[in-house]
């Protein structure tokens, strides 16, 4: 297929551009200007934005064809800023590129950004530094929109650093507390170390492939003559990526900072640190799709990481008792889905699973950010109870939420979460890890589409590979009713049962301003009905004729994306579905929602005594859960102290072997000039010239002495 | 090259150690000694040489005259050496060339001059 | 032979003078000779007790005139050595020529208020500064170790009298005393380094040293000449080292750092730095990228001693940068950490003469870090007044909202010395970090690889520190009142300093392409490098039909 292609989209330019204007007027001119007019020049970009991605669609689905096998590519429109490194070793543009893949992030990131921002003005009404708060989450939109439109690795390279810099900013925006600040570095820091993994995958993928501009990229992935040189370098160039998405994204091993993350104002959190930002890894792995087909051992271990890291969050989230720590946890699970996802070859369940996280994740942080602002920032849930009294709509709409994350039919949660585990249950695609390395991989061998169930010719079957399917299957099953048990854990105890606050807090309990109640609505509906662009085809079957097709939205809008990753899997296509499995999977999702929303409400509804109990009986394992596994200690012990020891052992040897008779290690106790000259005579510079020639001879006696032999 | 090529300077080595080891050897067993007290300090001079350096202290004013010295010390020396060959760079009709660059480097030298006037460095007082 | 050769030279040096389009390669250093000659004479005249504002500017406008100079220089370069192969004109001379010009410049700018809140208001100041470009500007041009060594000395003794000119202040004596004692130290080894070079192939000029040490190998095998040079090779390169500062030759920095005037510091940590790496390039590409004397890959030559240099800058710098509590300690040993980034790119790139044009990656570096430098010392050197200078972390506290323009240009210097997006620190290390993987994906050795990896985990520990930086300023209370002297130059020379290490990250375009001319126009490399630079290069001859030359800035 011919990539349709269709430059100079100037659109693109401005999408990007809105929240740079709107963060750059905030910023520089927002101390002076209105509160009024600070929150239009916050809101009005996003709004622009989003109605210039709609125009962004719009020509996308005019330039569509039908291309052979009924499929309908749109390609993609890109727009060139300018040359930015044109150099001999090095050179990338500033371009972007808007496809149905880019198009929906855009418009997940604009359309919530837009109602988050809108809530803001509500939430952050009293704070005197508004301005300020605007103008880095303009700036953050900013380089979340580079991140998903750039064109090429080095622009979403840029973007991937801004947002971890607007994160920063953000996290610690309450700068009067250290805890704050310290919590805004650990998130810094920490994705620091993913940052360069992907700079590393990204260099040796220029220097291998001489590119790395999405499009020549994956035209290179998927021609059988270049293909080789990618497949000898997937491997490493993934797993590099791959750390630097577990960063970003918050996966196993880097996923520490973002519980810390919630220090932020909750806005903040329910738009980073819930609907973009974090699925940034996503998106990345989706962007490179051709890259991750190609190493069956790599989508394994994304496969993998994206399992556990789902199901160790969801067992931290069960008893947490910060409203927005249990948020966090159980985004980093929603995560670890969307990994899972990705890694079973099911980048259309990934990129779905997204979307509808991002509207009911945003609504459920949203709502506990109106619960708090409610609560004059209480953030406790057994110090809450009983606000369905006090604030009705928010309880309404944080319902929605917590029954679409738990996965009840009908509502969004349920059909991309559904989706995941049933690919991840079918898709097997990386069972032929030895039949494809071996081979002298041949396109032809690559693209057959062959369904392992029914014909397994040429391709080997491992049965250990299956059992890890079931496994992952297995595990998302467990995950899933846990997910449902400490999310309706949180609302029962938020909203139901007795108030459990305080009386002069109680008296002021109130529901939030309207502007922040618009948003929960507009997301609370969102929420529902987000789900139904992707229907499962067990259900599509039985569905009339004209509803087919929209039925399965998402996955036809994504299909040319995907196109080609999807060719290597080897399950049947739309033709030969295993119906069986799917319905087994819907089963199992919607038993495993039903008995977790059972038992959060026998244990917290009906027994209220007996969480306590349960605690006093299993005080070992809560205690590790309650520390979340220890893992911060840990990476404290083995990461942080070392260095730190390390540094300070450098230090020391720097200073008190050399400079030893200095007291402090400061080098200055001289006051006088004559002290000065007392110590120079009692051999501090001696010392520092004997430790040159020292190193002089040393360096000289290394270079010769190996060489006289 | 060989070893043997650094013979002469071995050899001249070996000539210079032997006369001076001679002639202190000579010097100590025949030479008439009368020794005083002020003949035995190392410095004839007068200084002491051993205690606090610091007791003693030269005003900066040796300095500046030293250092002005060498300056115009120096300034002798390329003169010098520029006025004999002037004739011939002039036959070879770089005249105003070597004249130029010669009026350069006085000038240089002139402002120097001016700034340590001007900043004291000729006062002694 | 060749000694014939070059003593016919000398002789006929004596007696005629060089053509008149040589006389264009003194150009930029006679400029800034001038405003130093016509600097004594005003100052001269100076009214006792007023002001000495107008120095500094007609100092800066000099410096200004000699960056401007060499733009329009840029295109009159010769392809060989002038002045009897003393000098060479080329744009690599050129480009430094720029930068030392303009960091004097900026470091000049941040001074007056400096001098006068530490009531230490006098011109000799700014003349040391222009001297000392004067050092730079022929450092970098040097064709013979001796103009070289001359040059060096001229560079480095009016930064030892600077590093003390606050001489009521103990530990400026100090850092002075240090500085100068380790640096003539240093010096002596690096003169005795060029005594055994010539004693081993009897001549001081680059290029004969090059074809000597060749001739030595070829002709004679391995001869006790060849032993004598590679000490002398190590003994040049530890004098260069000592200047950039690199582990184990970094160990008066921190203690110079602090002691010494906050904007001389800037000046020290940024030109100086620039200019070393710019001359150890040329040395040791012209002289001695003789493959034996290189070595590479632990082939036992100077590449091996730069690589575990660069190793050992990246992870000591950084790892005690960690620990420190005062802010200059801790920006003296980043600068270490960022000596070994610019090694990585310095080994990468002269590894091989394959990777030549790599070292444009070194030059970009080298800009990008000057502005970052001179803009962090810059703010410090603001606040800073006598017997109250901001010292520690804890003194920045709420700086930034206080002095919200200071605050703003720290925060991009500190993003771009952590190498943050979109500043030019990002870009100049991820060009480094790619050439040195270029190099090792061709080479297919992993060392480079390693040192990428090393200097990138090292880097993370350095965000922690600048970001502490920022912490302070914007995050914490002000524990003490500081009183800066409103002074409109600091304010001009940091903010000039602040948006081009932005303007260098968002359109690096010119910056890179001036870069690169430089290093492809580099004069006196040996065959095996000239034939890389002369592919890359098939415009060589006509410079006039290049219009982008002509529209390009030269300071940056």
């Amino acid at each position: 297929m011919e990539p349709l292609f269709s430059n100079n989209f100037h659109y693109l330019g401005l999408i990007v551009l809105m929240p740079l204007l709107g963060a750059i007027i905030n910023g520089l001119l927002g101390a002076k200007l209105p509160s009024k007019v600070v929150n239009v020049v916050a809101c009005a970009p996003m709004l622009l934005s989003f109605v210039f991605t709609l125009i962004g669609v719009r020509a996308l689905l005019a330039q569509g064809v039908e291309s052979e096998g009924g499929r309908f590519s749109m390609g993609y429109l890109s727009y060139t800023v300018y040359e930015w490194i044109y150099s001999g070793s090095l050179s990338a543009d500033i371009s972007f590129m808007l496809d149905p893949l880019s198009a929906t992030l855009v418009l997940i990131i604009t359309g919530v950004g837009f109602l988050i921002h809108v809530y803001s003005t509500g939430y952050m009404a009293q704070d005197p530094s508004k301005w300020r708060y605007f103008s880095y989450l303009n700036l953050f939109v900013f380089a979340m929109l580079l991140l998903v439109l750039g064109k090429n690795l080095l622009v979403t390279f840029i973007g991937w650093e801004g947002v971890g810099v607007c994160s920063y900013l953000l996290i610690g925006f309450w700068y009067t507390d250290s805890e704050k600040a310290a919590a805004g570095m650990k998130a810094f820091v920490v994705n620091r170390v993913g940052d360069f993994a992907f700079l590393l995958g990204m260099f040796i993928l220029f220097f291998t492939t001489g590119t790395i501009d999405y499009v020549e990229l994956s035209e290179l992935a998927t021609n059988a003559s270049t293909v080789p040189l990618l497949i000898q370098i997937a491997l490493p160039v993934g797993l590099l990526i791959l750390i630097g998405c577990t960063g970003k994204s918050a996966q196993i091993p880097l996923f520490v900072w973002l519980p810390d993350a919630m220090a932020g104002p909750t806005p903040v959190s329910a738009l980073i640190h819930a609907a973009t930002m974090v699925t940034a890894g996503v998106f990345v792995i989706c962007r490179l799709n051709w890259l991750f087909t190609l190493d069956p051992r790599l989508m394994l271990t994304v496969a993998v990481i994206g399992c556990l890291t789902a199901f160790f969050a969801a067992t931290i989230a069960i008893v947490q008792t910060d409203i927005k720590r249990v948020l966090a946890y159980s985004t980093i699970s929603q995560l670890g889905f969307m990994f899972m996802a990705v890694g079973v070859g099911a980048y259309t369940a990934a990129i779905f699973h997204v979307a509808t996280h991002a509207f009911f994740k945003a609504l459920l942080f949203l709502g506990a950010g109106s619960v708090i602002h409610g609560m004059h920032h209480e953030q406790d849930i057994r110090k809450m109870g009983g606000l369905k009294k006090y604030m009705p709509i928010t309880r309404w709409t944080f319902l929605i939420g917590c029954l679409a994350i738990a996965g009840v039919p009908f509502l969004s949660g349920f059909y991309s979460k559904d989706m995941i585990l049933w690919s991840a249950l079918s898709n097997v695609h990386f069972l032929n890890i030895e039949g494809v390395m071996a081979a002298d991989v041949v396109m032809a061998y690559f693209t057959s589409t062959v369904n392992p169930f029914f014909n397994a010719e040429g391709v080997e079957i491992v049965t250990w590979a299956k059992i890890v399917h079931g496994g992952l299957f297995g595990l998302g099953l467990l995950t899933a009713l846990l997910t449902a048990f400490y999310m309706f854990r949180l609302y029962f105890m938020t909203f139901e049962g007795e108030c459990r606050a305080d009386a002069e807090t109680k008296k002021h309990i109130h529901e939030s301003p309207d502007s922040m109640l618009i948003p929960l609505i507009v997301l609370a509906f969102l929420s529902v009905v987000a789900g139904y662009i992707g229907w499962p085809h067990v259900v599509v079957a039985f569905m009339p004729e004209a509803l087919q097709s929209p039925a399965l939205l998402i996955e036809h809008w994504l299909d040319d994306v995907f196109y080609h990753s999807k060719t290597f899997r080897l399950t049947g296509r739309f033709g030969d579905h295993p119906y069986g499995l799917e319905a087994l999977a819907i089963a199992g999702s919607v038993g495993a929602a039903a008995v977790g929303i059972g038992t959060a409400w026998f244990l917290y509804i009906k027994r209220p005594e007996l969480p306590a109990w349960i605690a006093e009986r299993a005080r070992l394992a809560f205690k590790w859960l309650e520390n979340k596994y220890y893992i911060d200690e840990l990476y404290d012990r083995i990461a942080v102290q070392p260095t730190l020891l390390l540094g300070q052992l450098s230090y020391w040897f720097d200073r008190y072997i050399i400079d030893g008779l200095l007291v402090n290690g400061t080098g200055f106790v001289a006051e006088s000039a004559g002290k000065i000259l007392r110590h120079m005579q009692s051999g501090n510079v001696q010392r520092y010239a004997t430790y040159i020639t020292l190193a002089l001879v040393f360096i000289l006696f290394a270079l010769i002495y190996p060489a006289c032999f | 090259m060989e070893i043997a090529d650094y013979l002469p300077l071995i050899l001249l080595s070996v000539m210079a150690f032997s006369t001076v080891a001679v002639i202190i050897v000579l010097a100590t067993f025949f030479g008439p000694k009368n020794p005083t007290k002020e003949k035995l300090i190392p410095y004839e001079s007068g200084s002491d040489p051993v205690g606090e350096v610091r007791g003693v202290r030269f005003s900066v004013k040796f300095y500046m005259v030293a250092i002005s010295f060498i300056l115009f010390d120096l300034e002798t020396i390329f003169v010098i050496p520029w006025a004999m060959s002037w004739r011939q760079s002039a036959s070879l009709g770089f005249g105003f060339y070597s004249f130029a660059v010669m009026a350069i480097f006085l000038a240089i030298l002139t402002i120097g001059l001016v700034y340590e006037w001007s900043q004291g460095g000729l006062e002694w007082d | 032979m060749l000694n014939m050769q070059l003593s016919q030279m000398n002789n006929l040096a004596m007696l005629t003078p060089p053509s008149a389009i040589e006389l264009n390669a003194l150009i930029p250093g006679a400029i800034v000779t001038l405003v130093a000659i016509l600097f004594i004479l005003i100052d001269v005249f100076h009214r006792k007790g007023t002001p000495r504002d107008y120095l500094a500017y007609f100092s800066v406008v000099g410096l200004g005139v000699a960056a401007a100079s060499t733009y329009f220089l840029w295109d009159d370069v010769l392809a060989r050595p002038v002045f009897f192969g003393m000098l060479y004109f080329d744009r690599f001379a050129l480009f430094f020529a720029a930068l030392a010009s303009v960091a004097g410049g900026l470091a000049i700018l941040c001074s007056p208020a400096f001098l006068r809140s530490h009531r230490m208001d006098r011109g000799e100041y700014y003349l040391l500064v222009l001297l000392s470009v004067v050092g730079m500007i022929f450092m970098v041009a040097a064709a013979d170790l001796l103009t070289l060594f001359v040059a060096f000395e001229v560079m480095s003794i009016p930064i030892y009298v600077l590093a003390g000119f606050l001489r009521d202040d103990g530990r400026s004596a100090e850092a002075a005393m240090k500085y100068f004692v380790l640096g003539a130290f240093s010096a002596t080894i690096m003169l005795y380094g060029i005594a055994l070079i010539y004693g081993a192939t009897g001549t001081t000029n680059l290029e004969f040293i090059g074809h000597n040490l060749a001739y030595l190998q070829v002709a004679e095998g391995v001869h006790a000449g060849y032993w004598m040079a590679l000490v002398g090779v190590v003994l040049i390169l530890s004098g260069f080292a000592f200047k950039i500062a690199a582990v184990p030759f970094h160990i008066w920095a921190p203690d110079v750092y602090t002691g010494s005037p906050t904007p001389i510091v800037g000046f020290m940590a940024s030109a100086v730095k620039a200019i070393a790496f710019a001359a150890m390039l040329r040395v040791m590409v012209v002289a001695f990228s003789f493959e034996s004397l290189r070595g590479g890959f632990f082939g036992y030559g100077w590449i091996d001693v730069l690589f575990v240099l660069a190793g050992a800058s990246m992870v000591l710098g950084n790892l005690v940068a960690i620990t420190q509590n005062n802010v200059k300690r801790m920006l003296a040993y980043s600068s270490v950490a960022h000596a070994g980034y610019i090694l990585v790119g310095f080994v990468a790139a002269n590894s091989h003469p394959s990777f030549f044009l790599h070292n444009d990656a070194i030059l970009f570096y080298l800009v990008a870090y000057t502005f970052g430098v001179i803009g962090a010392f810059g703010v410090l050197a603001y606040f800073g007044r006598r017997g109250e200078a901001v010292e520690t972390y804890e003194d920045l506290g709420n700086l930034g909202f206080k002095y919200p323009v200071m605050g703003l240009v720290m925060g991009i210097c500190m993003f771009s010395a952590a190498g943050i997006p979109p500043t030019a620190g990002f870009l100049a290390k991820l060009y480094i970090f790619s050439s040195a993987v270029d190099a090792s994906i061709q080479t297919g050795e992993f060392a480079f690889i390693g040192l990428v990896i090393l200097g990138v985990l090292t880097s993370v520990a350095g965000v922690y520190y600048y970001l502490k930086v920022l912490v302070y300023m914007y995050m914490k209370p002000a524990l003490r009142e500081f009183r800066p002297l409103d002074h409109i130059g600091p304010k001009v020379a940091v903010v000039a300093c602040a948006v081009l290490t932005l303007y260098l990250g968002i359109f690096p375009g010119r910056a890179l392409e001036l870069s690169r001319e430089a290093i492809v126009d580099f004069v006196g490399a040996p065959a095996a490098v000239q034939s890389v630079i002369d592919q890359a290069n098939p415009i060589v001859p006509d410079f006039a039909v290049e219009p982008a030359v002509v529209a390009a800035e030269p300071v940056l």
